[in-house]
């Protein structure tokens, strides 16, 4: 039997026994479900919309933040997995992160992002599109719409890099 | 692995660290047991959160800071990434005239970028600026905690004066080093000379008159 496949894991450093998978996906056919999906009640992922992500350190950053707001039982959108796209946003506003950074019906780039090995396995079954690598994220986004999101200037891309920017924005959204 | 300590302050240990894989720095604004807990807990998340607005604004404006990894709301750290490289205090002290002479450009530029915006950093001595990977264009200014927002030209001035301090004390016979990072800020600032001749008075009162915290 070939191994569950659960996207790409990674380790957030303060919460070692807590794995983060992601699942990269071209060319959707079936975003209208994913989205019905992920908004049902205890949804136990997230889906991103792939052009607004530049590269793993970003979801990182997001996923830190929201393992860190529910440690703290300080979660804005009162679910983990919801939380990760509140996460992404630079602003405090909730349905201004979810427009911006959650994947649409007609999103055809998405990111899927979860704690759940099982949810991992299932999705990669049921999501219709061609597999990509996590890595890959950096090469293939929205400058436009990313620079307009996080409100980067000039001024500060010739000091950070855009991924540095971003993260700073998403380290102290809540402070 | 035992953390390693780089700088332990009055408010705040600086340890090194690694998050997501990239080489950090912890600074952790620990807890006063001679304050009230909630009081306590109140002050060192504010500093805090001072702090990593400031060094994002600082980047806006145009001045290299360290990027912000994550804000420990617990316990009221901030992850900051690791910027390799010597304090401004040191490379002045080993480093050629030449080389020396171009910090104090960039440090009067990077000031006159934060000034223009309206920040002034609060504690601008020459350990409180790296030089990443030892060169001498590559100032980082860091240590946002006393940064405030501010038009006010006496308030600039003010943050000169305490460079002005740190430069003379820290560095032996260095009026002219300063006198020369002065003019890379006037060079460079919007209100420059003004800010400069308002320095002008504030030495004139000394320190004992202003209120510097
Ligand atoms: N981002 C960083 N990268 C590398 N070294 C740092 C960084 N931040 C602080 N340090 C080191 O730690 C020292 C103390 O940090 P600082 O933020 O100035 O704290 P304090 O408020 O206690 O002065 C600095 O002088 C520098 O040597
Ligand atoms: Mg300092």
């Amino acid at each position: 039997m070939a191994a569950r496949d659960e996207g790409r894991a990674f380790v957030l450093e303060p919460y070692p026994d807590r794995r983060m998978h992601v699942i990269v996906l071209d060319d959707v056919s079936n975003a209208a479900e994913v989205s019905a999906w992920v908004r049902q009640p205890g949804a136990d992922f997230a889906a991103v919309d792939a052009r607004m992500v530049v590269g793993m350190p970003q979801l990182l950053a997001a996923a830190l933040c929201a393992l860190h707001a529910e440690q703290r039982g300080k979660l804005v959108t009162h679910a983990l997995h919801s939380e990760v796209v509140y996460a992404l946003s630079a602003g405090k506003q909730i349905n201004e992160a979810f427009r911006r950074f959650g994947a649409g019906e007609s999103c055809a780039r998405i990111v899927i992002v979860t704690f759940d090995a099982g949810a991992a396995a299932r999705l990669s079954e049921r999501i219709l599109g061609r597999r990509v690598d996590p890595l890959s994220l950096a090469e293939r986004f929205d400058e436009a719409a990313v620079r307009k999101a996080y409100k980067v200037t000039e001024a500060e891309l010739r000091v950070a890099s855009l991924s540095d920017a971003i993260v700073s924005r998403i380290a102290i959204q809540r402070l | 692995m035992e953390p390693v300590l780089l700088a332990q302050g009055a408010e705040a240990r600086v340890y090194a660290a690694r998050l997501n894989g990239s080489p950090t720095v912890v600074k952790e604004r620990f807890a006063k047991a001679y304050r009230h807990p909630d009081i306590d807990y109140r002050l060192r998340s504010t500093r805090m959160a001072q702090e990593a607005k400031m060094l994002l604004r600082a980047r806006q404006a145009g001045v290299r800071a360290p990027t912000v990894h994550f804000a420990d709301m617990q316990a009221c750290a901030l992850h900051l990434e690791h910027v390799d490289g010597p304090t401004a205090k040191r490379f002045i002290q080993e480093r050629t005239v030449e080389e020396v002479h171009a910090v104090a450009t960039a440090i009067g530029e990077a000031v006159a970028k934060l000034h223009d915006a309206d920040i002034v950093h609060g504690d601008l001595t020459t350990s409180n600026m790296l030089l990443r990977g030892g060169a001498a264009d590559q100032l980082v200014m860091i240590d946002f905690g006393l940064g405030q927002f501010t038009t006010l030209v006496k308030d600039k001035a003010v943050d000169l004066y305490v460079c002005e301090k740190a430069f003379l004390s820290t560095h032996p016979s260095s009026d002219a080093l300063f006198a020369h990072m002065l003019d890379a800020y006037k060079a460079s600032s919007r209100h420059g000379a003004e800010v400069v001749s308002h320095l002008d008075k504030v030495r004139a009162r000394g320190r004992k008159k202003i209120c510097l915290g």
